[in-house]
């Protein structure tokens, strides 16, 4: 983007990247009479880590006692409650089990347990076989215990980084994207001003929520004592119908490598299988591997041997940030104004309250918050419309027509909301993103029949042509050109 | 909430739902409503704008526009009543349905005998698990189909195919037509996977290359495919080392089978066939549930239109008897079971009291191609039907016809086999 283009704003605060990470701290800022501007390099928010995980939210039963990380966690979990009700968000704590399969594992359990206590999760408890089993009938027979550990639970990570960024934006953030950040001006010892792809932010206080990029932005400053690097973790998600072959959140026991492939009901009603864990070097890579899903497969059926690769209705890969051995949350020693909340791993999303709360506390050092009077924590959220009683459909199809068109069919998705998701703040302005806040194309078809429907709301709505409806954002153009008949005029509308 | 009520209701305005619509009021229905969701009649056949369609069903080579107009046409001259923009979200074992509609709002149906006629989607890129980054430019086959001949754009420039179904091949072609390039078509099986007549006309007359015992075994580009790797494949299906290449292109169509789309039947609790993805059907085109029938795609894929029409005409005469209080009134089946070379029989049973009064024809569709066989229906291994075919294929499906057999005969079975068998072996 061309330099002489960008335009000069100004802001207290300038939060870099809208993960969960960044999009909780937008929120948290939002309730103080501050001016602030959250940065995302990708087209929408949530698009990197944040989106592809297992999205899971740990209580912080099995992390290592004595860690930042430990505490976040801990204290991210007390907030996720009260977050999600005001958000209108769903989450379940449906609880998580790790199944021992031999004697050795189930020795092991007491260890687990013990780690658990000394974190602080004293609901912790080791079940027998048949209790397991009576959780579990599809998982195999050869389980012999199990440790249980009821407040773990699940959410969909995007839905809820959404949620913060909407009321983020609705409480006075103003949400940015496509915005790489490409520098950051520090004058006489403080931060004075970011450089992103269009805009030039003056401000005072920059925080660094950049996840697998955070070791960039922070070297933009001089502190670059630390290297991030992606590891790779892939995923299948399976058909809703198998849904019932999986009712909590399944580990096997952890390996010294990594906690292994977990298996379990997403939000939404699917099957989630995953993750690997692999080190690459490229952030940008986000491809699965034949390696990868079969690694997956193969682990995850040696605990539920129904499970087919038929099932999947799509897989992914995510790339979480590796290579510090804790959370890195703090105030830069030298650079007045800059706040790392970076090398934040894989409890990312089950951290992310603990962790704008921590950066709460390091502001509140460094200048006055003082309540921003029009904060309204809570976020009216529509129901889907395929949750909605006949009765409830019929009266909304009343008031709006738009709601009586089924647009998605595998996940009955209606007109209505994709407007919705069009028009809210942030806008969604490609697939992907109408995607992610409303199920359109996420069934089984995998948006085989709604692509054309979905693509052309939005060309209706934003004024863009179809050949400018993307995927996720430039370069990711669905359509080529029109064909040689229409010349341009395409489009047979009965 | 509005409450209709009608003597057949037809789920699916597409080929196999307006045939059984038509049917049904030739049959003595009254009152036939077809319920489609689409903003026009006419299922998937207006955006085929190829010929091939019809030759069986009006001895003619048709367009599928054309072919479809034909039962438009027909339905509205024998006053079907058509629900569009109408997206059926239940049917219920009692014959109810609920539905969702802009105009109407949500809507209550109570229907005499309900005919299923949803039709099949594509399978994807995620039921088949291929490696690789997830960018713009992967398309089904279908999907591209509609881009190009009913939006008026193009979805790529430089292609490569997955799969040689027919809606694969045809792209194939029209994307040629339209100046994109074809790289190559990639089969996994040993012989293509559509009709003979496609790949000769839409591949071979373009010299488009179709790389048999080859898959995609990664695709590549982050916003938009560069390119996809492509691999030999052994006889298990699994990528041979060190064959793997990079063909450069910016997108992949995927013509990798089609899935009868049945999650309205499974709610309902219809007994299913695992094998052809559909209910359990009887000759009648009924399902387990007394008074649900269904027709076409839904039940199993088909190849052709004509064989959809043929099962939706069946199954629309047999919807408005019911409706008129003329169904069986007990149920007692033999099973046809899938023998020799058989990967599936559509209907899988057959009443008792059909096979001794009339003409059954059935369905069905082999594992491997095959020259100089038999098809043979045999009852406790002795034949009672036999037809000798020169050439089957997994591509084409085979209709047999089960002539009326004596009484006593019929009395002592349960099952009959369908084998497809060489010519020589001994009976």
């Amino acid at each position: 983007m061309a330099g002489e283009k960008r335009s000069t704003i100004s802001a207290d605060v300038v939060i870099v990247g809208a993960g969960s990470v960044g999009s909780a701290v937008a929120r948290m800022v939002s309730r103080y009479s501050l001016s602030s501007v959250l940065l995302e390099r990708e087209s929408d928010v949530c698009c990197g880590t944040s989106k592809a995980n297992n999205a899971h939210i740990v209580c912080g039963a099995d992390i290592t006692p004595g860690l930042i990380e430990t505490g976040i966690v801990v204290r991210s979990n007390g907030l996720y409650d009260k977050v999600t009700g005001e958000l209108g968000v769903p989450y379940r704590r449906i609880g998580n089990c790790y199944a021992a399969l031999t004697e050795d594992e189930v020795k092991r359990l007491e260890g687990m347990r013990d780690n658990a206590l000394k974190n602080g999760v004293n609901d912790v408890k080791i079940i027998s076989r048949d209790e397991v089993l009576d959780m579990e009938p599809h998982l195999t027979r050869e389980v012999r215990a199990g440790l249980w550990v009821p407040r773990d639970g699940i959410v969909s990570p995007y839905t809820l980084a959404i949620a913060l960024c909407e009321n983020a934006a609705r409480n006075g953030v103003k949400i940015l994207t496509n915005q790489k950040v490409e520098e950051i001006t520090v004058e006489d010892g403080a931060v004075r001003r970011v450089v992103a792809s269009d805009f030039v932010v003056n401000t005072r206080m920059v925080i660094n929520c950049a996840g697998l990029f955070a070791d960039e932005i922070s070297a933009m400053v001089g502190w670059d004592g630390f290297k991030l690097h992606p590891r790779r973790g892939e995923f299948f998600i399976l058909d809703r119908k198998f849904r019932h072959l999986v009712n909590h959140i399944m580990y096997p026991l952890p390996n010294p490598v990594s906690r292994g492939a977990t298996i379990c009901p997403t939000i939404d009603d699917n099957v989630l299988i995953g993750p690997t864990a692999v080190d690459v070097t490229d952030k940008f890579d986000r491809g699965t591997t034949a390696e990868g899903l079969q690694q997956v497969m193969g682990s995850v059926s040696k605990y539920y041997p129904e499970i087919k690769p038929w099932m999947a209705v799509t897989q992914y890969a995510g790339l979480r940030p590796a290579g510090a051995p804790d959370f890195i949350i703090g105030r830069h020693p030298g650079v007045a104004g800059f706040i790392n909340a970076a090398a934040i791993r894989s409890t990312g999303i089950s951290a992310c309250l603990g962790i704008a709360d921590r950066v709460r506390e390091l502001m509140s050092e460094v200048m006055e918050l003082r309540e921003n009077p029009g904060y309204n924590p809570v976020r009216a959220a529509e129901r889907p419309f395929r949750d909605l009683s006949v009765e409830e459909k019929d009266g909304l199809i009343a008031k709006d027509a738009r709601f009586g068109r089924v647009v998605c069919r595998c996940e009955t998705v209606t007109e209505g909301e994709i407007l919705g998701a069009i028009h809210c703040n942030p806008p969604a302005r490609d697939l992907d993103s109408v995607k992610r806040r409303t199920r359109a194309g996420m069934g089984r078809c995998q948006a085989g029949f709604c692509r054309p429907r979905v693509m052309e709301i939005l060309s209706r709505e934003t004024g863009t042509p179809m050949t400018g409806i993307t995927l996720r954002g430039p370069g990711s153009e669905v359509l080529t050109r029109p064909t040689k008949k229409t010349g341009g005029k395409a489009g047979v509308k009965p | 909430m509005k409450e209709f009520s009608c003597d057949v209701a037809v789920i699916g305005g597409g080929a196999a739902g307006l045939a059984a619509a038509t049917a049904a009021r030739e049959a003595g229905a009254e009152k036939v409503l077809v319920i489609e969701r689409d903003r026009l009649l006419g299922g998937i056949l207006p955006q085929c704008i190829h010929t091939g369609f019809g030759l069986v069903t009006f001895r003619e080579d048709l367009t599928g526009p054309e072919y479809i107009h034909r039962f438009v046409a027909k339905t509205s001259e024998m006053r079907v009543e058509a629900k569009l923009n109408t997206m059926v979200l239940e049917v219920r074992p009692d014959r109810r349905i609920i539905a969702a509609s802009a105009t109407e709002g949500m809507i209550g149906i109570k229907a005499g005998a309900v005919v299923l006629a949803m039709g099949c989607r594509e399978r994807t890129r995620g039921a088949l698990a291929i490696p690789g980054t997830r960018p713009a430019g992967v398309f089904t086959a279908g999907q591209a189909q509609r881009f190009v001949n009913i939006e008026g754009y193009m979805p790529g420039e430089r292609v490569v195919i997955l799969g040689s179904g027919d809606v694969g091949m045809i792209m194939a072609r029209r994307m040629t037509f339209e100046g994109a390039r074809v790289e190559a078509v990639v089969e996994v099986l040993p012989y293509v996977g559509g009709l003979i007549r496609n790949k000769v006309q839409c591949l071979d007359d373009y010299g488009i290359p179709l790389l048999l015992r080859h898959t995609v075994t990664r695709i590549c580009g982050n916003q938009r495919v560069t390119g996809v790797m492509v691999a030999e494949v052994d006889a298990d299906r699994r990528p041979v080392p060190g064959t793997e290449r990079l063909i450069e292109c910016d997108t992949l169509l995927l013509s990798v089978g089609l899935i009868p789309e049945n999650e309205l039947t499974e709610k309902c609790g219809i007994e299913m066939d695992k094998v052809t993805g559909g209910a359990l059907l009887d000759e009648r085109m009924e399902t387990g549930v007394p008074g649900i029938f269904a027709c076409g795609n839904v039940v199993h894929v088909c190849d052709i239109v004509d064989n959809v029409t043929s099962m939706g005409l069946a199954a629309g005469q047999e919807a408005a008897k019911f409706a008129s209080g003329g169904g069986p009134s007990g149920r007692d089946y033999v099973s046809l079971v899938a023998g020799e070379n058989v990967r599936y029989i559509v209907p899988q049973r057959v009443s008792r009291r059909s096979l001794l009064e009339r003409n059954v024809s059935v369905h069905l569709r082999v594992v491997q191609p095959g020259q100089n066989v038999r098809l043979s229906i045999k009852a406790g291994g002795e034949p009672v039907f036999k037809a000798p075919k020169k050439a089957v294929h997994p591509g084409e499906a085979l209709i047999g016809e089960l002539t009326p057999q004596s009484a006593g005969f019929f009395q002592k079975i349960g099952e009959l086999v369908v084998d497809v068998e060489p010519l020589g072996k001994k009976v």
